[in-house]
Protein backbone atom coordinates (compact mmCIF):
# COMPACT_ATOMS: atom_id res chain seq x y z
CA UNK A 1 0.00 0.00 0.00
CA UNK A 2 2.53 2.35 0.99
CA UNK A 3 4.94 1.94 -1.94
CA UNK A 4 2.04 2.16 -4.43
CA UNK A 5 1.29 5.42 -3.10
CA UNK A 6 4.72 6.46 -2.94
CA UNK A 7 4.42 4.94 -7.02
CA UNK A 8 1.72 7.61 -7.23
CA UNK A 9 3.32 10.15 -5.78
CA UNK A 10 6.29 10.01 -8.33
CA UNK A 11 4.09 9.89 -11.22
CA UNK A 12 2.20 12.71 -10.80
CA UNK A 13 5.66 14.94 -10.16
CA UNK A 14 6.38 14.27 -13.35
CA UNK A 15 3.54 14.48 -15.45
CA UNK A 16 4.21 17.51 -18.04
CA UNK A 17 1.20 20.00 -18.32
CA UNK A 18 -0.01 20.72 -21.21
CA UNK A 19 -1.53 23.56 -23.31
CA UNK A 20 -3.27 23.50 -26.44
CA UNK A 21 -4.64 25.92 -29.06
CA UNK A 22 -5.77 25.36 -32.82
CA UNK A 23 -4.54 26.84 -36.07
CA UNK A 24 -7.26 27.85 -38.48
CA UNK A 25 -5.60 27.32 -42.04
CA UNK A 26 -7.50 28.39 -44.98
CA UNK A 27 -6.80 29.10 -48.85
CA UNK A 28 -8.89 30.23 -51.48
CA UNK A 29 -9.26 28.62 -55.07
CA UNK A 30 -10.77 31.67 -57.68
CA UNK A 31 -11.68 31.69 -61.16
CA UNK A 32 -14.66 32.30 -63.45
CA UNK A 33 -15.81 31.41 -66.82
CA UNK A 34 -18.96 33.10 -68.99
CA UNK A 35 -20.39 31.11 -72.20
CA UNK A 36 -20.29 33.38 -75.24
CA UNK A 37 -22.08 32.03 -78.75
CA UNK A 38 -23.03 28.18 -78.77
CA UNK A 39 -23.23 26.67 -82.65
CA UNK A 40 -26.47 25.00 -83.96
CA UNK A 41 -25.90 21.82 -86.10
CA UNK A 42 -28.04 20.85 -88.74
CA UNK A 43 -27.64 17.88 -90.61
CA UNK A 44 -28.43 17.70 -94.29
CA UNK A 45 -31.05 16.11 -95.01
CA UNK A 46 -31.13 12.66 -96.20
CA UNK A 47 -33.31 9.73 -97.40
CA UNK A 48 -30.99 7.18 -95.57
CA UNK A 49 -29.02 7.88 -92.14
CA UNK A 50 -25.24 7.76 -92.86
CA UNK A 51 -22.60 8.74 -90.71
CA UNK A 52 -21.44 12.66 -91.04
CA UNK A 53 -19.70 14.64 -89.18
CA UNK A 54 -20.07 18.97 -88.69
CA UNK A 55 -16.95 21.06 -87.94
CA UNK A 56 -18.15 23.95 -84.84
CA UNK A 57 -17.21 25.65 -82.23
CA UNK A 58 -18.32 27.46 -79.42
CA UNK A 59 -17.29 30.16 -77.34
CA UNK A 60 -15.77 30.01 -73.99
CA UNK A 61 -13.71 33.02 -72.01
CA UNK A 62 -12.10 32.12 -68.80
CA UNK A 63 -9.96 33.38 -65.74
CA UNK A 64 -6.11 33.52 -67.75
CA UNK A 65 -4.62 30.19 -65.91
CA UNK A 66 -7.62 28.51 -65.11
CA UNK A 67 -8.25 24.78 -65.77
CA UNK A 68 -11.50 24.04 -67.00
CA UNK A 69 -13.03 20.42 -68.32
CA UNK A 70 -15.87 20.83 -70.42
CA UNK A 71 -18.15 17.75 -71.00
CA UNK A 72 -21.26 17.46 -72.91
CA UNK A 73 -24.43 15.89 -71.84
CA UNK A 74 -27.64 15.21 -74.01
CA UNK A 75 -30.95 16.11 -72.68
CA UNK A 76 -32.24 12.75 -73.86
CA UNK A 77 -29.74 10.33 -72.11
CA UNK A 78 -27.10 7.96 -74.03
CA UNK A 79 -27.93 5.18 -76.72
CA UNK A 80 -25.37 2.10 -77.61
CA UNK A 81 -22.92 3.19 -75.91
CA UNK A 82 -22.14 5.66 -73.21
CA UNK A 83 -20.69 8.71 -75.57
CA UNK A 84 -23.89 7.89 -78.12
CA UNK A 85 -26.11 10.66 -77.50
CA UNK A 86 -29.57 10.36 -78.62
CA UNK A 87 -31.56 12.71 -81.20
CA UNK A 88 -34.91 11.58 -80.97
CA UNK A 89 -37.62 12.56 -83.39
CA UNK A 90 -41.13 14.40 -82.92
CA UNK A 91 -42.85 12.24 -81.40
CA UNK A 92 -40.21 9.84 -79.83
CA UNK A 93 -40.63 6.80 -81.52
CA UNK A 94 -37.08 6.74 -83.00
CA UNK A 95 -33.99 8.20 -82.81
CA UNK A 96 -30.63 9.36 -84.51
CA UNK A 97 -27.24 8.62 -82.20
CA UNK A 98 -24.94 11.45 -82.46
CA UNK A 99 -21.14 11.66 -80.98
CA UNK A 100 -18.99 14.50 -79.75
CA UNK A 101 -15.39 15.06 -80.65
CA UNK A 102 -12.61 17.52 -80.45
CA UNK A 103 -11.40 17.22 -83.95
CA UNK A 104 -11.88 15.40 -86.85
CA UNK A 105 -8.94 12.77 -86.40
CA UNK A 106 -10.85 11.88 -83.21
CA UNK A 107 -11.59 8.19 -83.08
CA UNK A 108 -13.06 8.25 -80.07
CA UNK A 109 -16.13 9.89 -78.27
CA UNK A 110 -14.75 13.11 -76.77
CA UNK A 111 -16.26 15.73 -74.06
CA UNK A 112 -17.64 12.71 -72.46
CA UNK A 113 -17.42 11.84 -68.59
CA UNK A 114 -15.23 9.47 -68.91
CA UNK A 115 -12.90 11.77 -71.44
CA UNK A 116 -13.59 15.26 -70.49
CA UNK A 117 -12.24 18.52 -73.00
CA UNK A 118 -9.22 20.44 -70.94
CA UNK A 119 -9.00 23.59 -71.49
CA UNK A 120 -6.64 26.81 -69.83
CA UNK A 121 -8.43 29.85 -69.37
CA UNK A 122 -6.02 32.81 -71.01
CA UNK A 123 -8.37 35.66 -69.88
CA UNK A 124 -9.97 36.31 -73.40
CA UNK A 125 -12.68 34.48 -75.81
CA UNK A 126 -11.05 31.42 -76.81
CA UNK A 127 -12.90 29.71 -79.83
CA UNK A 128 -13.12 25.61 -78.80
CA UNK A 129 -13.64 23.33 -81.61
CA UNK A 130 -16.09 20.67 -81.14
CA UNK A 131 -17.25 18.43 -84.10
CA UNK A 132 -20.65 16.43 -84.28
CA UNK A 133 -20.98 13.56 -85.86
CA UNK A 134 -24.58 11.47 -86.74
CA UNK A 135 -23.95 8.15 -86.94
CA UNK A 136 -26.82 5.73 -87.61
CA UNK A 137 -26.36 4.14 -90.54
CA UNK A 138 -29.66 1.68 -90.56
CA UNK A 139 -33.02 2.98 -91.93
CA UNK A 140 -35.31 5.32 -90.08
CA UNK A 141 -38.85 6.91 -89.83
CA UNK A 142 -39.28 10.01 -91.71
CA UNK A 143 -39.30 13.20 -89.49
CA UNK A 144 -37.31 15.66 -87.73
CA UNK A 145 -34.21 14.25 -84.93
CA UNK A 146 -33.10 16.40 -82.42
CA UNK A 147 -32.03 16.78 -79.28
CA UNK A 148 -29.95 19.72 -76.98
CA UNK A 149 -26.83 19.01 -75.82
CA UNK A 150 -25.22 20.71 -73.08
CA UNK A 151 -22.01 21.34 -72.12
CA UNK A 152 -20.92 21.40 -68.68
CA UNK A 153 -17.84 23.50 -67.61
CA UNK A 154 -15.72 22.10 -64.31
CA UNK A 155 -13.48 24.47 -62.45
CA UNK B 1 -3.46 -0.76 15.50
CA UNK B 2 -1.60 2.51 15.97
CA UNK B 3 1.88 0.87 15.10
CA UNK B 4 0.66 -0.59 11.80
CA UNK B 5 -1.38 2.99 10.78
CA UNK B 6 1.55 5.05 11.56
CA UNK B 7 3.43 4.56 8.75
CA UNK B 8 0.71 5.33 6.49
CA UNK B 9 -0.23 8.54 8.98
CA UNK B 10 3.56 9.31 8.34
CA UNK B 11 3.26 8.82 4.40
CA UNK B 12 -0.08 10.73 4.60
CA UNK B 13 1.58 13.81 6.11
CA UNK B 14 4.34 13.92 4.06
CA UNK B 15 3.03 13.50 0.76
CA UNK B 16 0.99 16.35 2.25
CA UNK B 17 3.52 18.77 2.70
CA UNK B 18 5.01 17.36 -0.30
CA UNK B 19 1.87 18.25 -2.29
CA UNK B 20 2.49 21.68 -0.72
CA UNK B 21 5.80 22.24 -1.35
CA UNK B 22 5.17 21.61 -5.20
CA UNK B 23 2.37 24.06 -5.44
CA UNK B 24 3.93 27.09 -5.69
CA UNK B 25 6.24 25.96 -8.08
CA UNK B 26 3.99 24.63 -9.98
CA UNK B 27 1.73 27.61 -9.92
CA UNK B 28 5.09 29.48 -10.93
CA UNK B 29 5.67 27.20 -13.80
CA UNK B 30 3.22 28.07 -16.20
CA UNK B 31 2.94 28.41 -20.16
CA UNK B 32 0.12 29.58 -22.14
CA UNK B 33 -0.17 29.72 -25.82
CA UNK B 34 -1.76 33.58 -26.91
CA UNK B 35 -3.78 33.86 -29.87
CA UNK B 36 -2.87 32.26 -33.22
CA UNK B 37 -3.24 34.11 -36.21
CA UNK B 38 -5.18 32.37 -39.15
CA UNK B 39 -2.47 30.72 -41.76
CA UNK B 40 -4.02 31.74 -44.70
CA UNK B 41 -2.25 30.88 -48.26
CA UNK B 42 -2.22 32.95 -50.97
CA UNK B 43 -4.74 32.88 -53.38
CA UNK B 44 -4.52 31.08 -56.53
CA UNK B 45 -6.71 30.78 -60.09
CA UNK B 46 -7.90 26.88 -60.13
CA UNK B 47 -6.08 24.21 -61.26
CA UNK B 48 -2.25 23.50 -60.84
CA UNK B 49 -1.69 24.80 -56.99
CA UNK B 50 1.96 26.09 -57.12
CA UNK B 51 3.49 25.13 -53.84
CA UNK B 52 3.85 27.95 -50.93
CA UNK B 53 4.49 28.42 -47.42
CA UNK B 54 3.34 30.15 -44.50
CA UNK B 55 4.86 31.07 -41.95
CA UNK B 56 3.49 31.22 -38.55
CA UNK B 57 4.49 32.76 -35.43
CA UNK B 58 2.73 30.83 -32.41
CA UNK B 59 2.96 33.43 -28.95
CA UNK B 60 4.19 31.02 -26.10
CA UNK B 61 4.87 32.97 -22.58
CA UNK B 62 6.16 30.79 -19.96
CA UNK B 63 7.48 31.24 -16.87
CA UNK B 64 11.59 31.58 -16.35
CA UNK B 65 13.77 29.00 -16.93
CA UNK B 66 10.91 25.98 -18.04
CA UNK B 67 11.65 23.95 -20.67
CA UNK B 68 8.80 24.08 -23.05
CA UNK B 69 7.87 22.34 -26.44
CA UNK B 70 5.67 22.87 -29.19
CA UNK B 71 4.09 19.81 -31.03
CA UNK B 72 1.20 18.98 -33.63
CA UNK B 73 -1.52 16.96 -31.83
CA UNK B 74 -3.08 16.02 -35.01
CA UNK B 75 -3.60 16.20 -38.83
CA UNK B 76 -6.32 18.85 -38.94
CA UNK B 77 -9.77 17.55 -39.69
CA UNK B 78 -8.90 15.88 -42.93
CA UNK B 79 -5.72 13.88 -42.57
CA UNK B 80 -4.31 11.52 -45.67
CA UNK B 81 -1.43 9.40 -44.57
CA UNK B 82 1.18 11.56 -42.87
CA UNK B 83 -0.34 14.92 -44.27
CA UNK B 84 -2.82 17.60 -43.78
CA UNK B 85 -5.28 18.56 -46.19
CA UNK B 86 -7.73 21.29 -46.55
CA UNK B 87 -11.26 20.68 -47.46
CA UNK B 88 -13.52 22.53 -50.28
CA UNK B 89 -16.48 24.04 -48.35
CA UNK B 90 -18.78 22.36 -50.21
CA UNK B 91 -17.30 19.66 -52.71
CA UNK B 92 -15.23 16.66 -51.54
CA UNK B 93 -12.25 18.39 -52.97
CA UNK B 94 -8.97 18.83 -50.74
CA UNK B 95 -5.75 20.61 -51.06
CA UNK B 96 -2.69 18.47 -49.91
CA UNK B 97 -0.37 20.32 -47.05
CA UNK B 98 2.31 19.63 -44.18
CA UNK B 99 3.08 21.26 -40.93
CA UNK B 100 6.78 21.76 -40.54
CA UNK B 101 9.13 23.66 -37.74
CA UNK B 102 10.54 26.69 -39.46
CA UNK B 103 13.94 26.62 -37.92
CA UNK B 104 14.83 23.65 -40.30
CA UNK B 105 11.80 22.80 -42.15
CA UNK B 106 11.39 19.06 -41.27
CA UNK B 107 7.95 17.90 -40.78
CA UNK B 108 6.31 18.09 -37.59
CA UNK B 109 3.78 15.18 -36.58
CA UNK B 110 1.90 13.88 -33.98
CA UNK B 111 4.36 12.53 -31.31
CA UNK B 112 7.36 13.42 -33.33
CA UNK B 113 9.65 16.71 -33.90
CA UNK B 114 8.60 19.53 -31.82
CA UNK B 115 9.50 22.91 -31.58
CA UNK B 116 11.34 23.79 -28.12
CA UNK B 117 12.30 26.69 -26.34
CA UNK B 118 12.43 28.04 -22.69
CA UNK B 119 10.39 30.42 -21.05
CA UNK B 120 11.84 34.10 -19.76
CA UNK B 121 8.93 35.44 -18.34
CA UNK B 122 7.56 36.85 -21.53
CA UNK B 123 6.06 36.40 -24.81
CA UNK B 124 8.12 34.37 -27.28
CA UNK B 125 7.60 33.13 -30.68
CA UNK B 126 7.47 29.07 -31.88
CA UNK B 127 8.13 29.04 -35.96
CA UNK B 128 6.05 26.39 -37.68
CA UNK B 129 5.25 26.85 -41.10
CA UNK B 130 2.45 25.01 -43.42
CA UNK B 131 3.62 24.08 -46.92
CA UNK B 132 1.66 22.43 -50.07
CA UNK B 133 3.16 19.15 -51.29
CA UNK B 134 3.63 19.20 -54.83
CA UNK B 135 0.81 18.36 -57.14
CA UNK B 136 -1.96 19.64 -55.58
CA UNK B 137 -5.15 20.38 -58.47
CA UNK B 138 -7.87 22.65 -57.08
CA UNK B 139 -11.12 23.68 -57.78
CA UNK B 140 -12.01 26.93 -57.26
CA UNK B 141 -13.74 27.21 -54.05
CA UNK B 142 -12.12 28.30 -50.09
CA UNK B 143 -10.35 25.12 -48.56
CA UNK B 144 -10.05 25.17 -44.53
CA UNK B 145 -8.77 23.15 -42.22
CA UNK B 146 -7.99 23.29 -37.94
CA UNK B 147 -4.84 22.02 -36.59
CA UNK B 148 -4.43 21.28 -32.76
CA UNK B 149 -0.88 22.58 -30.96
CA UNK B 150 -0.11 21.37 -27.67
CA UNK B 151 2.58 23.16 -25.72
CA UNK B 152 4.18 20.72 -23.25
CA UNK B 153 5.95 22.19 -20.60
Amino acid sequence: MTWRCLLLLASLAVSPLIQANTVQVSQEVVGSCEFGAMPTIVFPPTTVPQVQRIVSSWELRCTAGLAVTAQVNGTHGTGSGDHVLRAPNVPATSWIGVRVFRTTTDTSATYSLVNPYSITGTGDWQSIPIVFESRTTAARPVGVYSTVLTITLIF
Amino acid sequence: MLKRLLPLLLLVASSHSVAKGWEEPTTMNTCQIGTIPPAVFPTVVGGAVPVSTVNVAVPVMCSTGVAWSLRVADRGLNPISTNNRMKHTTANQFIVYQVRRTSDLVQMQPGGNAVTGTGNGSWQTAGISLRHVTGNTARVGTYTDTITLSLVF
